[in-house]
Order: C-alpha cells, then structure tokens, then sequence
C-alpha cells in the first residue's frame, strides 16, 4: 500500500478521492506537516452547536432554559447529544476538516470514556478537542473538572461525610496508571481529595464545594499532605508508569494490537521527559520507518465510526435524514458518546460477529439502493432489507471521481478505485465481479465498481 | 467463499456429538423486580414497605408459607407443581452495582463488581469446553447482535432474530458477489473471510434444520413467545446448537409498575408454558435447562411514583425436566437486614454458572470463572 495512504488511513479516516489525487505525491515529512498544521489551527476552534442539522426527530428546541417537563427534558438532552454525535460524524468525514485532531479526539473519547448528557457532551468535546495533540497533563485535569466525567463517575455525590470512590478509581485504574500501581486504600484517600468537586446546576461549568470538601491529611502514593484533587493527579503523573500506560494504548489504537515492548519503552520516554507532550509522541510515531512495515499496514479493522466516516468521505453521499447516521452506528454496535463502559471500546475483531459482518459487507450497498435516482444498478441488489436502514432517504454522486478518472479505460478506473478503497496490493480484476458491473456508462460502472469493492472483506481493515 | 460442494460437508459436524444437554438463557433486561414476583405474602415488612405496591394476600398465588407467585405467573404454576422448576432467592454478588450497563456486563461477563472483562461466561465455555463447536450456530442468540454473555476470545455465538429468513442475508447478491478467497491475505482479513465463510455455512445449517419441524403447540404471538417457538422447532429438529439466549426487556419499572410488570410477566410466562410444554411432547424437557435472571433486583421499599427503583439481589429461576432440587432453593428474602435499603444476597450468582457449567454443559467452571465457585447441586 502506498505509505501515504497508510498514513491518512491512521491519522485520520483515509482519503477522499480529490485528497488520493492530490496527496500521494507528498513527501512523508510533507504530509505530517500539513496534518500537524491544520491540526493545530483546528484546535483553537472550539465546536459550536450546529442548528442546521434538523429533522423529524431531531426538530424540537435545543434552547435549554426552555421551562419543559421531565420527560421533554430528558428528550432534549438526549436530541442534543444525538446532533453532537452526527455533527462529528460529518466533522469526520469532511476533508476540510483536520482529520488527525479528529482521529485523536476520537482515541481520546474512547480512552476518557463516558456518556455526556445534553450540554456536557458540547463542552466534553471541545476539552478533548483543545487538548487532544496538547499536553496529557492538562487534558487529565481539564476532563477530570468536566460535568460530563463527574456526572459519570458521580464525583457529585462524593462528600466528606460520604466519600464515593467511582472517580478515583477509574482515574488511576483506566485513564492515567492502570492496575498494580496504587492501592485500595490509595483510592480511598484519593476519593478524599476530590470531594467538593461537582458542576453547577444548570450550566456545564465545574464547582467547588468547599462544604463538601474533605480538607484532613491524605497519604497517598507515599506521600502525605492535606492534599486536593488537582495534586493528586500531579503526584500520579510524577510516575513513568502512567507514561507507558498511555503510549501502550496509543501504540493500540494507532500502530498495532500486538505490542512492541522496545518502541514502547522509547515512546514511553520521549513522552514523559517531555512532561506529556502529545503532538510529539504522535509526530515520532507517523516519521518513523517501522510505522510504515508490512506488519503494520492493512491489518485494522476499521471500528465502525472509522467505516461509516471513511464510506462518507469516500463517496460524497447525502442522507435526508441525518439520523440515519445514529441508526447505523447502532446497527453497527460504535456509538458515539455512547460507550458500552467506562473502559471504552475494546475494538479489534470485538467488532465483528455474524451479524455485523453481513452488515458491514453490505453497507455501503444499502446506501446505494437507497440512492435509486437514475442509478441502474438497482435491480441486482436484493438486498436484505433491515429495518433500521429500511427507509434510507439519500443522495450519491460521483462525480468527484468522474472528474479525476475523466479520460481513463474501465479497467484503469477499476485499478484506480482499488487502489484507492482496498489495502492489499491489485489483485482484482473487473473479470471478478462480471455480475455487478455495469459497463453501459462511467457513472455507474464507477458507483457499481465501489460497490463491489467495498463488499469485499479487505474493505472492512486499513 | 468456500466452493459449493464442500460447504455442505464439514468434517467436523460430523463428529460433534450433541451430549444431548441444551441450556436456554431467558434475560430479563431492566432488572425485573423480584419481590413483586416471588411476593413474601407472609411478611408484614413487605406491605409496610409497599403499601400501594405491595401484592395483597388473597391475590398471590401462594404456593409455600412464606412465598408466592404473582398472579401473572399463573401460567407457571403448573411446571412448579409438577416439580420442574427451581426458585433460587436473593442472588447477587459483592459490592452491587445499580447501573443496567454496570450489573449486566457483571452477570454476562461473571466478573467481580470492580472487573472489565471483555468475555462472556459463555463465550468463555465455547472457546474453552465446546468440543466441536468451532461453527457459530453451536450457541444461538435471538437478537439483532450477540451479546457479551456469548463472545469469547476466539468464538462467539450466532445472531438472528428470525432463522427462517437467515438464507437472504447470508445469500444476497452482493454477498455471492465476493470472489472465493484464493489469495494471500494477512492474519486479519484471513479472520475476516474465515468469519463470513462460519456465518454462511450455520446460516445454512440453522436454515435447514428450522424448516424440518413444525411446533403443534399455539405459542402466543408475540416475538418473546415467537422466539421460543423457533427454538423449541430447533431443539426438536436436532439442531446441534447447545446454548440458546433470548431476551425479554422493559422491566425498568420506576413508575406505576403493577400494570406494566404485569403484562410483562403474563407475556413471559405464557410462552415459557407454551415452550415447556412443546419440549415435554417431545421427551426433551429432560435434555433441557432454561435460566432465567435479570441483571438486578429493585429496592425494597417503593417509590412516590408507585414503581421502584434499582436494587440489588433478586431471584433466578431454573426450569427443565431434570433438577435436583426442585422448589424453593432456600429461604424469602430477609427484609430486616437491609443493606441501605436494598436486599443482601444469599447466593452468588457465579456459583449457579458454576454447577451449569460443570454439570450441565460438561464445562470447567474454574477456568471460566477464573476462580473457584462451588455448586448448589441444582443440576
């Protein structure tokens, strides 16, 4: 596979047909420059609700002062999370956006795993997007003061004269040092030290409850102070242990399932000598030569965010209803703002049963003959037709690509778009899929040409 | 794709022996509340605490001295007398957690209440003790996507909410469209191709074995009942698959829970009597074991919205043709020692998952469990 692809296949969601004829011809180092750069200007732009994204079920007033009862009030909330999670869908899927910070947002979200309700998830997601290439420290005490992670982990509840360890257990155990380095009476005391941190009642905004606070002496990790809880986090980044944590699920999410103890351990260092700098553990990890091996090259399966936000930015396709795109994350089992736990996602082949593999292979499928305006190829899909994507109101066009592949022969045009969706090297030929192709016209030989190739299993990894 | 003529002939289905035991999973979602449905009629704490909710005396089925069913059980009433069913009181484990996602990864992964693990116990069983259960079909789950309880780390179980359409699926053109897999593909599309071809093959399988037998027993037409009618037609079709999981939901009653619980344990317990009864026509009541469970119980006292909200333990019931301690397993719950409020449980849940393992599925539940669990002796 071109180490180019590969590139954007891990540091964003893959490439877009104009991006695959524009980009390849990058150098390495070009490519991670334009990436870090547009990643850096993108960060200092915070997400704004977009009121534009409105439908049927996604119509009623998103204004949340709005006096409503407790049963509109909570379909409100769960409206607002339902646009946030389509808005970053389409954040995902367009290339003008920085597909690197989103792709870290992403690792990021699953890593400070939780289930922002209404509000909180607008003000979640600009923490992780203003950090998520930043420093790690101020990413853990930023989410560790967001509404959304003490509504979670009920740090609200937690009170002097009732502590509720759920925070600071999670914080040690799954989002900065991991099991065996600390104890259970260090959660204890460090459940101390953060109570009175809770958020105001109607805004998304943190506040400190000096009332509720449990000012007595804590040890913790060794040491003894009075202290609170932004120490604690300090006295636990103090520790190598939590930079190898990190790196090791960076290396995961990025690289590959299977570890490399001697990268790690070098990754692990760079990160914490430089005090948590995220940006640069990420620029060593894309420069490098071993990221590009075979090894590492075509063997992910894509989670099922990465395939829908790779299958959007791939073919400009337009459904009437955005909902849909929240109806085919649940059929596919990743939905954002939504993980199945506290721990995130496990990802890897945990995305893949027998029912989400018929799915997955068909998708892209679905999508086409739901989009029957003018497109021939209808009638050799007979599809099963499940319900959740039954009624699929939507627009395709490639007309991108019939621009770029303009004057080229079939069997170019195939080689091309094989090129472009699959990760082994040409292997296929159009002689393969004679009973899907229509070679009548280019619109629909390219449309049945990518519907073919992202029917075949290599389409479901990057 | 595997070519057409060896997709019918596998080797290893050949040699599978079916041992003859099947375990049918019915999982109560929303944590149905248990004292409103095994009611403590002899209790004076259970009317104080629910003085509206509470089921009056002369309403309960009341089956021993202490205990009762509710009335909507009524279609049970006879598999209980006829001694096959279990009532296993105040199951649960330390440390409770009242999150629906929380205590149900616990139940279906058999986890401390302060472990993620990404395995079920039955996946676990499959992956571990299933002689020749490398196809899916060994392990059915009636719903859209399988559920922790049956991944394992290199098996899970087969999905479908409805088998005798299961040929579209697997059979559409886009489908018969990829080309048979003739060359070098790395380890994860390998999987990936491997995966389709298992899907295919128990998609077939499941198929043909729906279509050989039809229930003579009228099951009531809901999917819940449906679902069981299908499994039933599967069992008796000698369908090789050992563990069937199915799903009743909407039990999270917090507000105005008497109708609403009502109708659901009306519904559950007709099709249970429906499936029953369709198994014993059949002389394979004996071969099967169903367990019914929820991921927790509800408080003790009821709420201002004349529901309840979470709780912890709850009962398990056990039901088949072959159980060893047929009944009450042991005693009502104990309102007076209260644990904030909610119930104290008697019986570790993982100790029931023990003795099927061991005993029922031939399984070895110290591996699975990752611990030793002792058995009750109830199968």
């Amino acid at each position: 596979m071109h180490p180019i692809k590969h590139l954007y296949a891990r540091a964003g969601f893959g490439l877009s047909p104009k991006e695959w004829n524009d980009k390849t011809s990058f150098s390495r180092s070009k490519a991670i420059d334009e990436l870090f750069s547009h990643a850096k200007r993108a960060a200092k732009q915070p997400i704004v609700l977009d009121h534009s994204i409105i439908s049927a079920k996604l119509g009623m007033s998103m204004d949340m002062s709005v006096e409503m009862d407790k049963k509109k009030k909570n379909k409100q909330r769960k409206t607002l999370v339902a646009r946030q999670n389509i808005q970053w869908i389409n954040r995902m899927a367009d290339p003008k956006e920085s597909a690197l910070l989103e792709k870290m947002m992403l690792f990021w979200h699953g890593h400070f795993a939780c289930q922002p309700q209404g509000e909180y998830a607008l003000h979640y997601t600009n923490i992780l997007r203003t950090h998520a290439l930043g420093n790690f420290r101020e990413l853990v005490h930023a989410i560790a003061k967001s509404p959304a992670m003490i509504k979670y982990l009920n740090n609200q509840q937690n009170r002097k004269k009732s502590p509720n360890e759920n925070f600071a257990r999670e914080l040690m155990e799954l989002f900065t040092i991991g099991h065996g380095h600390y104890t259970e009476q260090d959660i204890k005391e460090a459940a101390r030290a953060f109570t009175g941190w809770g958020t105001e009642k109607s805004e998304p905004v943190f506040k400190f409850s000096k009332f509720f606070h449990d000012y007595g002496t804590k040890t913790f990790m060794g040491k003894s102070g009075d202290f609170n809880g932004e120490e604690i986090i300090d006295i636990i980044l103090k520790k190598p242990a939590v930079a190898e944590f990190i790196v090791t699920k960076i290396y995961y999410f990025f690289i590959n399932e299977i570890p490399d103890q001697k990268i790690i351990a070098s990754l692990s260092k760079q990160f914490y000598d430089s005090d948590y700098d995220i940006a640069g553990v990420m620029r060593t990890i894309f420069n490098s030569d071993w990221f590009y091996d075979k090894k590492n090259v075509g063997n992910q399966i894509k989670s099922p965010v990465y395939l829908l936000a790779n299958l959007l930015r791939t073919v400009d396709v337009k459904f009437k209803d955005p909902y849909v795109l929240i109806k085919i994350q649940q059929a596919l089992g990743q939905m954002i703002f939504v993980p199945p736990n506290v721990a995130g996602w496990p990802g890897g082949k945990g995305w893949i049963d027998n029912t989400t593999l018929l799915l997955r292979l068909n998708l892209t499928a679905y999508v086409f003959k739901a989009a029957q305006k003018g497109f021939l190829g209808r009638k050799n899909l007979s599809v099963n037709n499940q319900k959740a994507l039954r009624q699929l109101d939507v627009v395709v066009s490639v007309k991108d690509i019939e621009k770029i592949l303009k004057d080229k022969s079939n069997n170019d045009i195939f080689k091309e778009l094989e090129a472009l969706l699959l990760s082994n090297n040409s292997v296929y030929t159009t002689t393969d899929f004679n009973a899907l192709l229509i070679k009548k016209n280019k619109s629909d030989f390219i449309k049945t040409t990518i519907l073919a190739l992202s029917a075949l299993p290599e389409f479901q990894v990057c | 794709m595997i070519p057409t003529f060896l997709r019918g002939y596998n080797p290893t289905n050949l040699m599978a022996s079916r041992s003859g035991k099947i375990l049918v999973v019915i999982q109560l979602s929303g944590g149905n509340d248990g004292l409103n449905t095994i009611v403590p009629w002899q209790n004076d704490l259970y009317y104080k605490y629910r003085p509206k909710l509470g089921i009056k005396p002369q309403k309960v089925l009341q089956i021993s001295d202490q205990l009762g069913f509710n009335p909507a059980l009524k279609s049970l009433r006879n598999l209980y007398d006829q001694g096959e069913m279990t009532i296993l009181n105040s199951v649960g484990y330390p440390n409770p957690d009242r999150s629906h996602f929380r205590s149900m990864d616990i139940w279906q992964t058999a986890s401390g209440s302060n472990d993620f693990l990404t395995t079920g116990w039955l996946g676990r069983y499959l992956d571990n003790d299933c002689t020749g259960c490398q196809q899916p079909h060994h392990a059915l789950e009636m719903n859209k996507s399988i559920s922790l309880a049956l991944r394992g780390k290199d098996r899970s179980a087969f999905g479908s909410t409805h088998v005798r359409s299961l040929k579209k699926t697997v059979n559409n053109n886009v489908i018969k469209s990829i080309p048979a897999s003739n060359h070098e593909h790395n380890e994860t599309v390998a999987y990936l191709y491997k995966t389709l071809a298992d899907s295919q093959q128990s998609a077939n399988y499941l198929h043909e074995k729906s279509r050989l037998h039809k229930s003579k027993v009228t099951y009531p037409k809901n999917m819940f009942a449906q679902q069981l009618k299908q499994t039933a037609e599967l069992i008796t079709a000698d369908s090789e698959t050992r563990i069937y999981y199915l799903s009743l939901g909407g039990f999270d009653t917090h507000a105005f829970q008497q109708v609403k619980q009502a109708k659901l344990l009306t519904q559950y317990s007709e099709a249970v009597a429906a499936f029953t009864k369709d198994l014993k026509q059949n002389n394979l009541l004996d071969d099967t074991l169903i367990m019914t469970f929820s991921e927790f119980g509800r408080r003790v006292k009821q709420n201002a919205s004349n529901g309840t909200d979470h709780g912890t333990a709850n009962n398990v019931f056990l039901m088949g043709g072959n159980l060893k301690k047929k009944g009450f397993y042991n005693d009502a719950p104990d309102l007076v020692n209260l644990d904030n409020g909610d119930l104290k449980h008697q019986i570790d849940f993982r100790n029931i998952y023990a003795d099927i393992l061991d005993n029922w599925l031939g399984g070895s539940s110290t591996t699975i469990l990752n611990g030793k669990f002792n058995g009750l002796g109830i199968v």
